[in-house]
């Protein structure tokens, strides 16, 4: 039985820039006047003054992803994701090749799709919902469900061009997720609101991921494509270049990018090896996938690509979303295998932050230099308040507290000759 | 480079007995342009949710709101009385003049406005266009369907207009839905091609205010069709809106007789009009994401 949701076949895509285009009349009009001696220099065999500029933006891609599948679609910016991501979802159509796509299909290729900032929320969502490919009695259906997911009801009644972007991007992202196709094509919109939301976000693409939903994602986020996606597929200069399991994937990506651009030094990629957070395993309780508790811990895993039989460390550092450090942890210099291919972990018992966003840096470094970075990569957290806690626990974030520790109380308070003992086992500050 | 995707309703080859999915065939164009009207049928909610935008939004944060659906044809309706009207003295086929022309007017101006917004409507739907799939053809539709409020508060004060000259509709009335569908097909389709012609060409923009002005004289808005010499009534009858606007005025307000011929002519060529647009349409579509 040959079951899939998508398949392609050596589809591509030709732009052309340069002298086949003409956007005005004028220029049509001078080129098809100047035709005739075009046709005289060909016949001389002198190269035509302006040459036809072309690229393939993909060409020759040839896919197959199951039903159920969750894809992840990552590669350097021009790699060509979006545009076969375009053309799988009839934007723009292939120039070779073709696709057949099993299944009703939707697209989020951007969060507010069809919003209009003249109108209320409440109408928004319908227009939105339509456009995308909704029913009236769909929308209709769905409408508490969209403006909780978005939590925004008490503006549902205003016109979003009064709304902050956050609750703009939350309504407009709630309504793409209450879509339900057989086959979603998303095109990085989860980059979007506070972590909290994000994480929120991520729940919902791992539901309908669950509910048997085929779903390709195109990322940036390499963490998510790592714990998201059940495959990936790495794209460069219109083809692909990895096609299998997230985590290979994107080692190929990491050096893709090397490759495109040696002198590149961004925060993410460094040359010498590649890094990548393998895992984000929560210890203790923690209140969502990104979201731990000032007492939670974490254990981080890491995979990482260096020169064989090196020496190299580990470093992690957690900082604020200001770039203000917290801690950070050196791990011991560790000869790198035959392979080039090392893991490490690391465990984080008791984070003891402040609730709010904070960065977790993982890096490869040269063993024994503290900032010889080799490559890093990062991933956000949020941490949370516990529900309950006391006033003086300055659950906002704490402007006057650095960071959160555990305390026991004691109390003891003489009334009537009786000894009266509190105990409290409560989270403070110091 | 033109190309075309196809929704294709068939079972599965491999696996026929349990899959009835539908599929979806996406590849370069073969062969000739379809229109694919159950398509757009399917999408007709899109239609009707773009439509009501249009009316939602048009009036938002102006002062006198859908007065503006009556400000305009009344204040052309005036310069005409007093320039064409009194100093001109053209004749309004023993009308007053104010009715004369205001009665034109009123299906004049839904076609100028749905027009002129429709032509515009793909470039400002870029960011829908680059970024959702459904046909594009609903968008110069809403556009020139989102007129047809204003054509009925129009309507009302032309009803009111006749009423204050005393001048009652014939029974000829029954002819104006009639009418009213021909402007329709006519707007829509000479908007299908304009709107898709400016994806590729801005110049349309610059064009297009010159192009309404320039149809408004050839068409009997502020003089009567009975100025222009019998041996050129036919090729005068090729423009659409003559025919709406004659039987406008016939039906409406009793002038003449029945403009049968006329409005025959104008009925072939606003439907071709219509088709001829709605293939070009089709055909330039599939370029639209990639140049708008």
């Amino acid at each position: 039985m040959n079951r899939f949701a998508i398949r392609t076949e050596a589809i591509g895509k030709q732009y052309r820039i340069g002298s086949s285009f003409r956007p005005n009349f004028r220029e049509a009009l001078i080129s098809t006047l100047s035709a005739p001696k075009r046709y005289v220099w060909r016949l001389l065999g002198r190269p035509a003054a302006t040459e036809d500029v072309s690229f393939w933006a993909v060409k020759g891609v040839s896919l197959e992803i199951r039903p159920g599948e969750l894809v992840g679609l990552v590669g350097a910016n021009g790699a060509g994701k979006s545009t076969l991501l375009k053309m799988l979802s009839r934007i723009t159509i292939p120039t070779t090749g073709r696709a057949v796509i099993r299944g009703r299909v939707g697209s989020m290729l951007e969060v507010g799709t069809g919003f209009h900032s003249e109108l209320t929320g409440r109408e928004n969502v319908f227009l939105s919902g339509a456009i995308l490919g909704m029913s009236k009695a769909e929308i209709r259906r769905k409408f508490d469900e969209i403006v909780a997911f978005s939590e925004i009801e008490k503006f549902i009644e205003t016109p979003v061009k009064h709304y902050s972007s956050g609750m703009y991007l939350r309504l407009a992202f709630s309504v793409a997720a209450h879509l339900e196709p057989e086959v979603l094509f998303v095109d990085e919109v989860l980059a979007v609101g506070d972590a909290r939301f994000y994480a929120k976000c991520i729940n919902k693409m791992r539901s309908l991921h669950a509910r048997g939903m085929t779903i390709v994602l195109v990322s940036h986020h390499m963490f998510l494509v790592q714990t998201l996606c059940t495959r990936a597929i790495c794209m460069s200069h219109g083809s692909v270049l990895f096609d299998g399991d997230p985590l290979s994937a994107i080692v190929s990506y990491r050096k893709s990018l090397d490759e495109e651009a040696p002198g590149r030094s961004s925060a993410r990629s460094k040359s010498g090896g590649h890094i990548h957070i393998f895992q984000l395993e929560p210890l203790g309780e923690w209140a969502s996938e990104t979201e731990p508790y000032p007492d939670s811990g974490m254990k981080l895993t890491f995979v990482a690509d260096a020169e064989p039989n090196s020496l190299v460390g580990f470093r992690v550092a957690v900082s604020s979303m200001g770039g203000f450090s917290y801690y950070t942890f050196y791990s011991d210099p560790v000869p790198v295998p035959p392979s080039g291919r090392i893991t490490c972990e690391l465990e984080i018992p008791e984070l003891m932050l402040l609730p709010g966003h904070y960065s977790v840096y993982g890096g490869l470094l040269k063993a024994n230099e503290v900032n010889q970075f080799l490559a890093e990569e990062y991933l956000q957290i949020f941490v949370r308040a516990r529900g309950a806690a006391p006033a003086f626990d300055n659950g906002s974030g704490g402007s006057e507290n650095l960071f959160w520790n555990r305390g026991i109380w004691k109390t003891q308070s003489n009334v009537d000759n009786e000894a009266q003992v509190q105990v409290q086992d409560e989270p403070n500050c110091v | 480079m033109h190309t075309q995707a196809k929704e294709v309703e068939e079972v599965g080859v491999h696996d026929a007995a349990i899959d009835t999915t539908p599929f979806l065939v996406i590849e370069p164009l073969k062969g000739l342009v379809s229109l694919r009207l159950s398509e757009l049928w399917k999408h007709r909610e899109v239609l009707y949710f773009l439509i009501w935008r249009d009316i939602k939004v048009r009036y938002k944060q102006t002062a006198l709101g859908a007065a503006w659906a009556i400000i305009q044809p009344l204040l052309t309706m005036l310069t005409f009385s007093i320039f064409f009207g009194r100093l001109a003295k053209v004749p309004s086929d023993g009308l007053p003049y104010a009715l004369f022309s205001y009665s034109a007017l009123v299906p004049w101006v839904f076609f100028a406005t749905g027009l002129t917004q429709a032509s515009n409507s793909l470039v400002s739907s870029a960011n829908l266009i680059t970024k959702v799939y459904f046909p594009r053809l609903v968008v110069p539709m809403a556009a020139v369907f989102a007129g047809l409020l204003d054509l009925t508060i129009a309507g009302t004060t032309l009803a009111m207009m006749m009423a204050y000259y005393h001048h009652g509709p014939t029974v000829h009335i029954v002819w104006v839905p009639a009418l009213l569908l021909l402007a329709l097909i006519t707007s829509v389709g000479v908007s299908f091609w304009f709107s898709a012609l400016n994806v590729k060409y801005r110049d349309i923009r610059h064009v297009l205010p010159f192009v309404v002005q320039l149809w408004m004289f050839a068409t009997p808005v502020a003089y009567p069709s009975s100025l222009v010499p019998a041996k050129f009534r036919a090729i005068y009858a090729l423009n659409p809106m003559t025919g709406v606007i004659e039987g406008f005025r016939w039906a409406l307000l009793g002038v003449n007789t029945a403009p049968g011929v006329m409005l025959v002519v104008s009925s072939i060529i606003a439907v071709l009009v219509l088709v001829s647009g709605a293939y070009f349409f089709r055909r330039m579509e599939t370029t639209f994401a990639d140049i708008v």
